[in-house]
């Protein structure tokens, strides 16, 4: 039996969960709230401007934030289900 | 070297064969020591093959601050019994930038004090135990282990095999000295006073420089000692003498390191001396000492080898304590006394900054040491290309608007990109080439696929300035054409390729993780929108004949090399400035946007 597949085995038999999974997911949900943070900024800042170039770029800020938001949910989900 | 290899070497072995031929007992001690310092090379060999994970991560997490640095030291030089093992890797990571300066003498205290529980061991139960029992099954189960296919099995084998020869080296010395005894009373030659302790301070440095290990010329001392082949006082000036010649380690290891291994290896040197003037200033009341401690934990009045190593430890400590304070002052010191050449030489020819041989000794800090140089490149990359779209590099780097910095020029006339490459990138990125050969020898496969995307990220800098330099001609035509159609796009493509070197920038110097996901982002949407080929503007242009055919051709062309600058120099920053170490690694790719999601967005914004 390799180390690998015997270290397995012990985390199995004793329903210890990885402690790279419980990494990943943790890292993730703190890299989710801080994008969480960043949306509501700038969405504060994109009431507040008025500059036409300065608020398309916010606009865009705001779809690409919403977009990782919803790519870190759906990969904290799937790592949940592992 | 040239001078060991000539004259010394000859010498000893000279006087080695005259010392077996004339008596068997020095023959036995002889290969005590040599098979106890093979012993010692197969530990280092088991040692370094698990270098690639754990030593490392702790290495890297635990010489923050300068206690953590100490007590690494003691701790890491207690478990390997090798203060060798634990300067080699030291300088390793220093040359690699991995660790600073004062961390690696600390590191280097705490590894003078950890080195002093080789005389404890060997002193408590190495001379009263019959540890040749336990070498014999060490050295079968450790050769065993040596014959597997996995790494780590090899290197426990060479640990046990290692462990095995250490026993049956003093096993070899004890019985020697024993033997001798009946036959010649070394002690007869003891010295005392001043003049004995100078005199074997001198030999403990002379016997560590040849065997290149304290440790051995402890245990030799511990077992003469013992066998009551020298007095109390010269073992303790032999120890003091063993202290200073064990830097000639470090001295050999820092010679093909940079300059910080050098001055570390100054240090070493340094704290080694003050350490021994201390002890030998002191003697008598570091003695009186030895007294009062070994009679509050019970040690026997005439138990020699116990003091012995109670006299090493508390010499050690005394020197740390002296030392510890002055650590400051000493970086500095070493600093203006042992200076870095020039990054740039006389003739403006850039060099390697963390390239040496001394990272070459573990997987770990090859890889830092080449990811380092290769952001090195970067900066160098970074500023010809900024330079070639002439723009100032500080500029670009600030808060001031766009538009400002683009009507900024860097020169009046464009810069000489080929020139500029000879002299600041050729010469680096062939060296980061050439060393990824030979490091991608010492490395496991994961290493050698980091080691891969290293350089395929230096190729992309080389080719995002070459694109650059084909670029710049028609940049510097159409910049002030009197067609203000074509002038605008070539401005356009100035424009984008600023931001895109800002955002890079950005990127580069956030300690933030989601300002990089984000700015990644962003620079992979930018390159989308910015294809005039994809999003029409080209076809307008040609369709409505704003632009000759000459200059749509043109335009085609330089769009294209404007993409693969955009291309590259995200994929380089992906692979250079996304921490690849954290927990984040694996799902980053999923967070990433894909070309559905850019599709999308370009579609809201049409």
């Amino acid at each position: 039996m390799g180390v690998k597949k015997f270290i397995n085995g012990v985390i199995d038999s004793l329903k210890i969960e990885s402690f790279e999974l419980k990494g990943k997911k943790k890292s993730l949900k703190t890299l989710l709230c801080k994008l969480k943070k960043r949306r509501v900024e700038v969405l504060k800042e994109l009431k507040k401007e008025d500059d036409e170039k300065k608020r398309a770029a916010l606009k865009e800020e705001y779809e690409l934030v919403s977009i990782h938001i919803k790519n870190g949910k759906e990969k904290l989900n799937e790592l949940k289900k592992s | 070297m040239e001078v060991y290899n000539k004259l010394i070497l000859p010498v000893i072995l000279i006087a080695l064969a005259y010392g077996f031929w004339s008596s068997s007992n020095f023959k036995e001690i002889s290969s005590g020591v040599a098979i106890f310092l093979f012993g010692m090379l197969s530990l280092e060999q088991g040692f370094k093959s698990f270098t690639g994970g754990l030593l490392d991560k702790i290495l890297k997490n635990s010489t923050d601050k300068l206690y953590k640095s100490v007590t690494f030291g003691i701790v890491s030089t207690s478990l390997m019994q090798s203060s060798s093992l634990v300067s080699v890797l030291t300088i390793s990571f220093l040359g690699a930038g991995l660790i600073g300066l004062s961390q690696g003498i600390g590191i280097i205290f705490g590894a003078n004090l950890g080195t002093t529980t080789g005389a404890w061991l060997v002193a408590a139960y190495g001379l009263k135990v019959d540890i040749a029992a336990y070498a014999m099954p060490m050295l079968v189960f450790g050769v065993v282990f040596i014959f597997q296919k996995s790494a780590s099995l090899k290197g426990v084998g060479y640990i046990l095999t290692g462990l095995g020869f250490l026993f049956l080296g003093i096993h070899y010395m004890k019985e020697g000295f024993e033997a001798f005894k009946s036959a010649i009373d070394l002690s007869t030659y003891a010295i005392g006073g001043y003049k004995g302790l100078f005199i074997f301070t001198l030999i403990g440095v002379f016997a560590t420089v040849v065997m290149q290990s304290s440790h051995a010329t402890l245990v030799l001392i511990i077992t003469a000692l013992a066998a009551g082949q020298i007095s109390y006082e010269n073992a303790l000036a032999l120890a003091i003498g063993a202290n200073v010649g064990t830097t000639i380690t470090a001295i050999i290891g820092a010679m093909s390191s940079n300059i910080e291994g050098k001055r570390l290896a100054a240090a070493h040197l340094i704290f080694n001396l003050v350490t021994a003037f201390i002890a030998i200033a002191f003697i008598y009341q570091i003695i009186y000492l030895v007294e009062l401690v070994a009679e509050a934990f019970g040690v026997a009045n005439e138990n020699y080898t116990l003091k012995l190593a109670i006299f090493h430890t508390i010499f050690n400590t005394v020197g740390i304590v002296v030392m510890l304070p002055f650590i400051n002052k000493l970086v500095v010191f070493l600093e203006k006394t042992l200076k870095a050449k020039a990054p740039i030489d006389e003739v403006g020819y850039d060099r390697v900054l963390y390239l040496n041989d001394s990272v070459l000794e573990f997987s770990q800090s090859a890889l830092a040491a080449i990811m380092k140089e290769t952001k090195h490149l970067y900066e160098n990359s970074f500023e010809i290309i900024a330079h070639g779209l002439n723009l100032k590099r500080r500029k670009i780097a600030s808060d001031v608007d766009l538009e400002v910095v683009l009507k900024n020029h860097y020169a009046k006339t464009y810069v000489d990109i080929e020139d500029f490459y000879h002299k600041r990138i050729k010469n680096v990125y062939g060296e980061i080439i050439s060393f990824s050969a030979k490091a991608q020898a010492i490395m496991s496969p994961e290493n050698i696929a980091e080691l891969y995307k290293l350089k395929l990220a230096s190729r992309d800098l080389v080719e995002a300035i070459k694109d650059t330099k084909h670029l710049q001609k028609n940049l510097i035509k159409y910049s002030s054409h009197p067609n203000t159609y074509i002038q605008e796009q070539y401005s356009n493509i100035r424009m984008n390729l600023a931001e895109l070197l800002r955002d890079i920038n950005a990127i580069a110097t956030t300690q933030e993780e989601e300002t990089t996901l984000l700015l990644l982002s962003k620079v992979r949407l930018h390159t989308q929108q910015h294809d005039i080929t994809s999003n029409g503007v080209l076809d307008n242009l040609i369709r409505n004949k704003l632009i000759t055919n000459e200059m749509a051709t043109s335009l085609m062309n330089d769009t294209v090399y404007a993409y693969n600058i955009h291309t590259k120099l995200c994929n380089m920053a992906e692979v250079l400035f996304v921490d690849r170490s954290g927990d984040l690694r694996a799902v980053e790719q999923d967070m990433h946007i894909s070309h559905s999601d850019i599709t999308q967005i370009l579609e809201k914004k049409d």
